[in-house]
């Protein structure tokens, strides 16, 4: 550290603002060098000057006139450059919630485009079997249940037969049944007197699978099960079927027969085993107060075979005659 | 006395009244007002060199400091905070002030604390005491106002208001060796000026 070093450095020294090593050589050097030493005496007492001067007070109303003020000068409006971009404090959650606002909406546009092109919602698929109403001429009204929802009625007429196609794929065609001699000699099956004429052109009739939505499963006529699609009558409503006949087959008829049995509880098994063996298919059940009532989908060629085992489970009170191929449709009271 | 100090662990004095300001309490800032008022009233009259441009600058930068509250950080002291602001306010009316009018002598402007019901009043150099406190106050504000805005700052910063060198590192934004040197120079200036004006008494 030369002399003009030495003299550049008296002020931090003269502050005590040096590092130790500084300091110790500084104050060798001033321990012989007049001129320093002199120098810094000089810088001393300029410092000291400035410490005689007094304070100057302010005025007594600096105060409140700041006070003033802080309340009478409109706050300026932030600069463009501070508009656009925010802080950072407020850019992240605006940013949050742009980028959420954008994904909901692009899910919901994904949504809405590809529906089209999957299964046809119940909103949009014609329904299987029912015209289309002419323009202008307004279509009757769906039944109503117990409940507020609009109320399906199946008649017997729609009683599905063979296995049930998807609604989309195959617009099954109503197929229209005559009424057969054991029909006609047949008490009512429908004994509810509140059930219309059946119709096959019914409003509001949903394809298989496709329910409307009813607020108790206690109104639905039929409840549907969890397995195999079967419907299960309901109470003494005994309407049944979704309306779709599968194509090439063909319903010849239907009976009724009522077995007597000692034992209702325990004839039911029995029952079924021999309409399983017969290949006959359930297509729905009902008991109430002690009566029992099973559907049955046969080939009207083992009919026969079936009635003759049925004979051995109790007494066939009648013997319904069914001729010819397709599918009988046999009530079985018991 | 070591006058470098560690700034971070320095504790702030005004956090109270600071965090109660933020919080949205006027009165507290009004507290603040009081408390620092006379500090930053003397470091703009020391800058100005007048008593009216003083309190303007004194309430320039109070309202400026409330209405940047954003920009206090957690960190900073609230006094070097204000001194900064202060100093900024001084600079730039400083700068449009010198351009509009001569300086005059030191002497002419010069006043006294002020008299009764806060009006500053001119010093009536009656007694031997007052006109020494006059002749004194004039000869170092004049050679104050000799110096350029750089010099002028560091002198009043560290020399009349006894900041530290990280506090004027932190008030002024730069670095501790710049404190130093300009230090160093101003210093150099007001002894030199200190002792053309007693020669020429």
């Amino acid at each position: 550290m030369d002399h003009s070093d030495i003299r550049r450095n008296l002020s931090a020294y003269l502050d005590n603002a040096l590092g130790s090593e500084q300091k110790e050589h500084i104050k060798r050097h001033l321990g012989m060098c007049g001129s320093c030493r002199e120098a810094l005496a000089d810088l001393e007492w300029t410092v000291g000057q400035f410490r005689l001067v007094p304070e100057v007070e302010p005025p007594l109303w600096l105060t409140a006139r700041i006070m003033a003020n802080l309340q009478v000068i409109p706050a300026p409006a932030p600069g463009v450059w501070r508009r656009l971009f925010f802080p950072l404090r407020i850019k992240l959650p605006l940013g949050a919630a742009a980028i959420a606002l954008v994904c909901m909406t692009g899910y919901y546009f994904a949504r809405t485009r590809t529906a089209p092109l999957g299964r046809p919602t119940a909103a949009t698929a014609p329904s299987p079997g029912i015209p289309p109403v002419p323009s202008g001429q307004e279509a009757p009204p769906p039944l109503q249940g117990r409940g507020t929802a609009p109320l399906r009625q199946f008649t017997r007429e729609e009683l599905p037969s063979g296995p049930q196609p998807a609604p989309a794929a195959i617009p099954a065609p109503a197929v229209q049944v005559a009424p057969s001699p054991q029909e006609k000699e047949a008490p009512a099956i429908s004994d509810s007197p509140a059930l219309p004429e059946p119709s096959r052109h019914e409003p509001g009739l949903q394809p298989a699978g496709e329910w409307p939505a009813i607020g108790r499963e206690k109104d639905l006529p039929f409840t549907r099960e969890a397995k195999g699609g079967q419907r299960k009558a309901a109470g003494k409503n005994r309407s049944y079927g979704d309306g779709t006949v599968a194509a090439g087959t063909e319903r010849v008829g239907e009976a009724d027969v009522t077995l007597e049995v000692k034992n209702p509880a325990a004839a039911g098994k029995s029952i079924e085993r021999e309409v399983g063996s017969v290949g006959g298919t359930i297509r729905g059940d009902s008991s109430s107060d002690g009566n029992h009532l099973l559907l049955v989908q046969i080939d009207a060629r083992k009919l026969s075979t079936l009635l003759d085992r049925l004979a051995h489970i109790g007494d066939l009170n009648e013997r319904p005659a069914i001729s010819g191929e397709g599918k009988v449709i046999l009530s079985i009271s018991w | 006395m070591n006058m470098v100090k560690n700034r971070h662990t320095v504790l702030d004095e005004d956090a109270d009244l600071v965090i109660a300001w933020l919080q949205g309490e006027v009165s507290a800032f009004e507290e603040l007002v009081r408390k620092h008022q006379k500090r930053i009233f003397n470091l703009a009259y020391r800058y100005m060199g007048n008593y009216e441009d003083a309190c303007e600058v004194t309430q320039e930068a109070f309202v400026a400091a409330f209405r940047g509250r954003d920009t206090l950080r957690g960190a900073a002291r609230f006094s070097i905070w204000l001194t900064g602001i202060t100093v900024k306010h001084s600079r730039d009316r400083l700068r449009k002030t010198v351009a509009g009018r001569d300086n005059r002598p030191f002497p002419s402007e010069v006043q006294s604390p002020v008299g009764d019901g806060g009006v500053p009043r001119e010093v009536s150099a009656s007694s031997p005491e007052q006109l020494e406190w006059h002749d004194l106050s004039g000869k170092i504000q004049g050679c104050i106002n000799s110096l350029d805005a750089d010099t002028r700052e560091m002198t009043i910063l560290r020399d009349v208001q006894g900041f530290s060198y990280d506090d004027i590192c932190e008030i002024l934004s730069i670095r501790e060796g710049t404190v130093k040197s300009r230090l160093t120079r101003a210093r150099e200036l007001v002894r030199d000026c200190l002792k053309r004006t007693a020669g020429a008494n």
